[in-house]
């Protein structure tokens, strides 16, 4: 029987225990004496979001296939059995051995949300590990994070020892054989293996970098302490996305996950340009895997796991060039015997609706669509291709085919937004059912719903718009007032329905994602204070992290609601990340002064600065 | 066709729950590729159903759940293909054909069997002399007993006497363990833990809650012959 690194005492009195019991389907097993480097991978959050995470999937595939590494898994405790950890001294372990992390080598921790932060911070303190990266001595696992968040790693970089910048699949091999030589040479001091993982392409290392500040606060400069330390850390890229590792045999948890799904990512990257959006920033160029790969990839998941459904992953699966032969393929080959498909939103037309009649019942489901803004002057400015007359064609071809939902996305808080902008987003909806009520009245089955949901815009490191600033609570709230009020004085508002995000957790979010390295004492002042599970409405206290940066003397005035200098010096500039900054200058100035939109990526190179990768759509069709 | 497979859920499984049991099913068949039949409809389900949950915390040699194939297999093949497709800690133990008319195992449950071991034995003082004299009192000897049983409804009188159908305590090795065989299923579902902290009240003992290591080793139902283990109701091609 295997071990377990809780007692049954414990395990009989948390909710869910068998979060933590690891011995899932496709576990790896190991014995870690056979290998040479412990790899503790750990998603900073529950177990079912953090199994439901697909990145994580693919390292410990990657990982593990290498007979030298042990990769196993950590998830956040819950605060149930957070208490409790913490009261009896239980060090936190790892799913696969149920050994304890700090004994380990290496302590992944992935950055997927700015919410996760005091998460790391629990995980650290658990792990009994020291918080402070200054504090880590010779015995002391590496800590190192990748995700990506890592594009701003500042806010979090005295806690970290590195941070892998850009994607898994490339730089790994090189730290772990330089880890080993140096463990081999019985040289190894956490220091020198620091200078030397320096130097490994897309490595960062903050404690070997200087930061000086100006007297307003902003950045002055950021410098390498030795020559021999690179000035710049390069974003590492798959070029080629059918060389990648995949988890071909998915780990199937027993808990339900998030997705509880077979997850076949096609392509990374984006074509579109968004200029609100990091992921189509820091994803490019947009790469595509083979459609015969995704195939055999398909069937063979399916048959590992057992899964029920299986989902698409990209960042726009209509721009997949092949998607209607992949789609028409998991239809016919992989559907059927209790297979569903779950398609991610794609773009409304005629394609998508009529693989969706398939695969859906029409009568529960709904269609989605992410305008992002009311107005089509606004739509330029975000450059989101979306037109009024997509949308109102999509939606009538599907209401006649039967749909009557509706769901709409939009932000609120964009760069030049204007009450009209604001009053044009119930106004598109109203709009929406105006085209449903077209429908005759015996051909259509009662009435149309027609869902709006706005989020708060935050501006992100490497986008157009981080540049912009952000508004107080209080104007948030009142934009969502001028929505809800529009909506009620439509004459189909019967048929509309809105609701609208929190505007306290978004705020925090923009002072995270664009803070400094004297954030990282407002986030441990935060965790001191009790603050976990920040991406959890029920767990999320304001007022404790308003005490937090009021102790660290950070604020949301100098990092949320500022409007950034065009030339000031991000804490994020010494990461290439292949769109160059002053790509990113010209977009916000067509955004903000000309209101134009720029081309994708398939219609007309515009010159980002990501054909330096040397692959993908920059090269489509060039050789 | 229906089938009845009988397994055992043993080592960390048994913090799994029984919803999660049922998933986990659903993909080990899915996975083992036999051909099960689906329900109609939009969203097909498998046809499956299980004797009865196991409580979280207990662990198990006497689990069963019945499903439909859509054609014949002999039992060694979805045994062995089945296994294959385990996790440790679960294992299938028998597979056979129920004839067509055979009630599924949940409404045919009447009766199951469990070994208890105290999870604490320091809070235990016993001699084994002194649990089998109280338990000639509680048990042997006595016309009834009378327990409150709290319901959805609320709390009601039970006589325990008749639906333990038999009680023993052993010791081996210095571990004491107790047998019990008790009336289970839809009507008086009667939990074992529960007629223990009984028992131990009646020695002036209150035990806490989840004071026992709790183990299933068989479910049966009743026939004109007496009680049959679920597993030998079918036979074997
Ligand atoms: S270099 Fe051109 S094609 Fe390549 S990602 Fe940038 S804009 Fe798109």
């Amino acid at each position: 029987m295997s071990k377990l690194a809780l007692s049954d005492d414990i395990l009989m009195q948390v909710d869910k225990p068998a979060r933590y019991i690891g011995n899932e389907l496709n576990m790896i097993k190991k014995n870690p004496a056979d290998v040479d480097i412990r790899f503790a991978m750990c998603f900073p959050d529950v177990y079912e979001i953090g199994m439901s995470h697909l990145g994580i999937q693919i390292l410990y595939e990657m990982y593990n296939r290498r007979e030298d590494v042990y990769c196993e898994r950590v998830y956040s405790p819950w605060p149930d059995l957070h208490n409790i950890m913490k009261e009896q001294r239980i060090p936190l372990f790892a799913l696969e051995t149920q050994d304890p992390v700090k004994d380990f080598d290496f302590v992944g921790i992935t950055l997927q949300y700015e919410m996760c932060y005091t998460n790391i911070l629990q995980i650290l303190d658990l792990s009994q590990i020291p918080i402070w990266q200054k504090d880590r001595t010779d015995n002391d696992p590496l800590i190192i994070c990748g995700g990506p968040c890592t594009y701003n790693p500042e806010p979090v970089a005295d806690f970290v020892d590195l941070f892998y910048i850009g994607e898994g699949e490339v730089s790994y091999h090189e730290l772990f054989d330089l880890y080993k030589q140096m463990k081999q040479s019985g040289h190894y001091t956490r220091a020198d293996f620091l200078r030397e993982a320096s130097k490994v392409p897309g490595i960062y290392v903050p404690s070997l970098y200087e930061v000086t500040y100006k007297d307003d606060g902003t950045l002055e400069e950021m410098k390498p302490i030795y020559e021999d330390v690179p000035k710049t850390v390069k974003r590492q890229v798959l070029v080629q996305m059918d060389e990648g590792a995949y988890p071909t045999k998915p780990l199937v948890p027993f808990v339900r996950a998030t997705q509880d799904r077979v997850v076949l990512e096609i392509q990374r990257g984006c074509i579109r340009g968004c200029r609100f959006c990091q992921a189509g920033m820091v994803y490019r160029p947009n790469r595509e895997k083979s459609l015969e790969l995704l195939k055999s990839y398909a069937k063979e998941m399916l048959s590992s796991t057992g899964h029920e459904e299986i989902s698409l992953s990209s960042l726009s699966s209509s721009d997949y060039s092949c998607l209607p032969e992949l789609v028409n393929f998991l239809i016919d080959e992989c559907c059927g015997d209790g297979v569903n498909i779950s398609l991610p939103s794609l773009r409304i037309d005629a394609f998508s609706l009529d693989v969706m009649s398939k695969v859906q019942d029409i009568r529960k489901s709904s269609l989605t669509f992410a305008p992002e803004a009311g107005s089509q002057r606004l739509r330029n400015v975000i450059n989101k291709g979306l037109t009024k007359e997509d949308i109102l064609h999509g939606a009538g071809m599907a209401f006649e085919g039967g749909w009557q939902k509706v769901k709409l996305y939009f932000m609120l808080g964009l760069p030049t937004e204007t009450e009209e902008d604001m009053r044009a987003i119930p106004e598109l909806a109203n709009e929406i059912a105006v085209r449903y009520y077209e429908i005759p009245k015996e051909q259509r089955n009662g009435k149309c719903q027609i869902t709006m949901s706005t989020s708060f815009f935050v501006p992100k490191p490497f986008t157009p718009f981080q540049w912009a600033p952000m508004y107080e609570k209080g104007e948030y709230l009142r934009r969502a007032k001028i929505v809800n009020e529009t909506m009620k004085a439509q004459l189909n508002h019967k048929s509309l329905r809105y609701n609208w995000h929190e505007a306290d957790v978004t705020v925090l979010e923009g002072l995270l994602a664009r803070g400094d390295r004297k954030v990282a004492q407002a986030i441990y002042n935060a965790y001191e204070d009790g603050c976990i599970f920040d991406a959890w409405s029920d767990y999320f206290s304001m007022e404790k992290w308003e005490n937090a940066m009021d102790k660290a003397g950070v604020s949301l005035d100098f990092y949320a609601y500022r409007q950034r200098d065009l030339d000031e010096v991000f804490p994020w500039d010494f990461i290439d990340v292949g769109v160059r900054k002053d790509f990113l200058k010209k977009e916000w100035e067509r955004a903000t002064q000309d209101q134009v939109v720029t081309p994708n990526c398939r219609m007309q190179c515009s010159g980002c600065g990501a054909a330096g990768f040397k692959g993908g759509v920059c090269f489509e069709g060039k050789n | 066709m229906k089938v009845r497979i009988k397994f055992a859920k043993s080592g960390v499984m048994k913090y799994v729950g029984h919803l999660d049991i049922m998933r986990y099913f659903q993909k080990a068949i899915r996975r083992s590729g036999l051909p099960i039949k689906y329900s109609e409809g939009f969203n097909p389900h498998q046809i499956m159903s299980f004797a009865a949950p196991l409580g979280v915390g207990i662990t198990s040699e006497g689990e069963y759940l019945d499903i439909e194939l859509k054609e014949e297999i002999p039992c060694k093949d979805i045994l062995e293909r089945l296994q294959a497709t385990m996790v440790e800690g679960m294992d299938i133990r028998k597979v056979s054909y129920l004839p067509e008319k055979a009630q599924n195992a949940m409404s045919s449950l009447a009766a199951a069997s469990y070994f208890l071991t105290y999870k604490h034995p320091e809070q235990f003082v016993y001699s084994l002399d002194e649990l089998q004299k109280a338990k000639e009192a509680f048990y042997d000897n006595a016309k009834e007993i009378s327990v409150i049983k709290k319901t959805k409804k609320g709390e009601r009188e039970l006589n325990l006497k008749p639906l333990i159908y038999d009680f023993d305590i052993t010791k081996t090795e210095d571990k004491i363990s107790f047998y019990l065989y008790v009336s289970t299923g839809s009507t008086d579902n009667i939990k074992p833990e529960f007629v223990l902290s009984h028992f131990f009240a009646s020695m002036g003992h209150m035990v806490e809650d989840n004071g026992f290591f709790i183990h299933r080793i068989d479910m049966y139902t009743r026939d004109e012959n007496g009680y049959v283990s679920l597993g030998d109701v079918g036979y074997e091609k």
